[in-house]
């Protein structure tokens, strides 16, 4: 994946200042976003961490999910939940300008493809939520 | 038949299927299993865990949104690499690159796996 690239010694590398992404807003919001993923992570982590412990018995596994009702548990998932709500709706604007749907010769216009992923976020929300209720 | 060059499209493929899952999947996931539940107003109903289709459903959420997770911290934390060593020559960029592409994707492959092992073995 990287040895076919151009050889390295040609191209210009401009030398980035270290708080580079504190110059401006924009600059800021963009390592945020990627540091989202570490948030994202962390929570893929326990969540199937703890759905091991689910396979190791009833008991064991209630005194697990115990832990998960302390505050510091409680504010790691808020803070958690934010940040993939922040993934979200940015993923959902660069999808469109990456996508450009065509309805014959009409173009669909940017909000509204984002409209549309965000309309089909909330309907597949509403299904899980519906089937961990009601299964 | 055309020579494969690079493997960047594969990457750059499930990175975009990783980040669709995710965006679509993990808020709702992380409002029942990391609130709702451990504050009494939903209760977990573990047999949905004990169907395929779920579990299927869970691999893919896990291992693709982990690989997602991994190539998008993969730059910067190249760049955080890079500026530990922005001194150094530009041949000492490719050998850092290595091990933190492996340490990143090394780190996703694992997680996948990890993933179906636990999920096979519920």
């Amino acid at each position: 994946m990287i040895a076919n690239r151009p050889d390295k010694s040609k191209l210009y590398y401009p030398q980035m200042p270290t708080a580079w992404w504190f110059k401006k807003w924009n600059y800021f919001f963009f390592l945020l976003r990627e540091l989202t993923s570490v948030f994202i992570a962390a929570f893929l982590v326990v969540y199937l961490i703890q759905i091991y412990n689910m396979g190791l018995g009833a008991e064991h596994y209630a005194a697990f999910v115990e832990r998960f009702k302390s505050p510091g548990w409680i504010v790691f998932h808020v803070v958690a939940l934010i940040f993939a709500v922040y993934h979200s709706i940015t993923w959902f604007k660069t999808a469109s300008v990456i996508l450009t749907p065509h309805v014959g010769s009409w173009a669909v216009p940017p909000w509204m493809v984002t409209a549309l992923h965000i309309a089909a976020w909330m309907v597949v929300s509403v299904i899980i939520l519906l089937l961990f209720v009601f299964v | 038949m055309k020579k494969i060059k690079t493997m960047e499209p594969l990457w750059w493929g499930l990175f975009a299927a990783g980040g669709m899952v995710s965006a679509m999947l993990v808020p709702i996931h992380i409002v029942l299993t990391g609130i709702a539940v451990p504050l009494g107003w939903l209760s977990e109903p573990q047999a949905l865990y004990q169907l395929w289709p779920v579990r299927l459903y869970l691999f893919v959420l896990i291992a693709l949104s982990i690989f997602h997770c991994g190539h998008r911290i993969y730059h910067p934390l190249f760049h955080f690499v890079h500026r530990i060593y922005h001194s150094l020559p530009e041949f000492a960029l490719r050998v850092i690159r290595r091990p933190v592409a492996v340490l990143v994707y090394g780190g996703a492959l694992t997680g996948a796996v990890a993933t179906a092992w636990v999920l096979l073995g519920l």
